[in-house]
């Protein structure tokens, strides 16, 4: 698994590399799954900082990833889309609409430590 | 550049080798006197074609590669700025020196003296027309491209006005061009600046129609995904009427009625509150 799942406090932090083969982006939802059984992560902050390109099947995979982690209770934020992916994601009708999204990885952590408190 | 020029013989190609041996017995006579001719102050024209250019369209009888050389050098002396006129007046710096070596090589042969003169003055216009119409032709297309870069930057400024607010203007006609620069520009100041609301203040747009409503949407999610939120001022009642009219789905869009109740909202969200101290006292 290429995919580095990061734990910080109670928040999961999934960092996709800038090259994903579709091998490791199918494997990426069970091991994220896996991850969230058992364990009570309050927060799962997915980053896109490195990720230049996006193609639909990305797309999708980060759509129903931040789905599942707002299902299995946890608040979600993806961060660091740059402005191409951006395009691309809204241009492929992706555009995450029911998911909270930060310009970057320290904003995404302060959202979900604000609506941690509360 | 066909259409004009005339046909080359092989007479013609005949006497060009003999312009270009008379070049090479006197070459260092030649050089000398254009050297002299050119000045100090005015710009080196760079050779565009060699001597051995030159002898190999001799021997393919074929004056086409050495044209296309001449035109493909053009653009880099429009990029240098060099005028029109320097490089005519180096070519031309050529042929007094040339024609004395002519009448120095071939004064016994009248017939060849005068092929000579000939097939240099066809071979110098067909150059100078080549050069002068590729100089033209480029001047035009670089005049072009800096004209759609300033209407560019001129259609689609985006203003930090505070930090974490931008406003972006839209005046006149929103084509799709357009629509697609200023999203890219835009995302790309959001994410430099780091900006949380942007205003996208559409007071100076006359009309809208489906794609227009559609890429203010388009722009709005894209900016959502980079982590600002989008806030629309200045619909006009045209506008308002065509949006509901056209039944564009606008549902999420935070609208406005003008850019100051825009400003006054972000200012809110951010958490900022206008103050004047001592204004209620007086």
């Amino acid at each position: 698994m290429s995919v580095p799942l990061v734990e910080i406090g109670r928040t999961l932090v999934i960092s996709l590399p800038g090259e994903l083969p579709d091998a490791d982006v199918a494997l990426l939802e069970t091991s994220v799954l896996e991850r969230l059984k058992g364990r009570r992560f309050t927060g799962v902050l997915i980053d896109l900082t490195a990720v230049d390109v996006v193609d639909s099947y990305l797309g999708r995979t980060i759509r129903d990833l931040a789905a599942l982690s707002a299902l299995m209770g946890a608040r979600t934020v993806v961060t660091g889309i740059s402005p191409a992916v951006a395009i691309t994601l809204v241009e492929l009708g992706l555009d995450l609409p029911r998911v909270r999204t930060e310009l970057n990885l320290e904003r995404g952590l302060a959202w979900l430590s604000r609506t941690d408190r509360t | 550049m066909a259409d004009v020029s005339p046909a080359w013989t092989d007479d013609d190609f005949e006497g060009l080798a003999d312009v270009l041996e008379a070049y090479r017995r006197h070459a260092d006579e030649i050089s000398a006197e254009v050297a002299a001719g050119r000045g100090a102050q005015v710009p080196r024209v760079r050779g565009s074609f060699g001597v051995s250019e030159f002898a190999a369209a001799i021997r393919a009888r074929d004056i086409g590669p050495l044209i296309a050389a001449v035109e493909a050098a053009v653009p880099e002396l429009v990029r240098e700025d060099v005028p029109l006129e320097a490089i005519v007046q180096e070519l031309a710096r050529l042929t007094g020196p040339l024609h004395k070596s002519f009448a120095a090589d071939y004064a016994d042969d009248p017939v060849r003296l005068a092929r000579a003169f000939r097939t240099y003055g066809k071979l110098r216009d067909a150059i100078a027309v080549a050069a002068a119409t590729a100089y033209a032709k480029r001047r035009v297309e670089a005049l072009q491209e800096e004209q759609r870069r300033i209407l560019r930057q001129l259609s689609t400024p985006v203003i930090q006005v505070w930090e974490d607010i931008l406003v972006m203007p839209l005046i006149g006609v929103v084509d799709s061009v357009r629509a697609r620069q200023m999203m890219e520009q835009l995302l790309t100041r959001i994410t430099e600046l780091g900006s949380r609301i942007v205003i996208l203040d559409v007071t100076g747009v006359p009309t809208v129609d489906t794609e227009v409503a559609n890429h203010f949407i388009r722009t709005m999610k894209a900016a959502r995904l980079v982590g600002a939120r989008t806030i629309l001022v200045g619909i006009s009642p045209q506008v308002a009427l065509t949006l509901v009219r056209l039944d564009v789905g606008l549902e999420g869009l935070e609208t406005y009625s003008d850019l100051r109740s825009g400003l006054e909202r972000a200012f809110a969200l951010l958490g900022y509150r206008i103050d004047r101290p001592g204004a209620a006292a007086s």
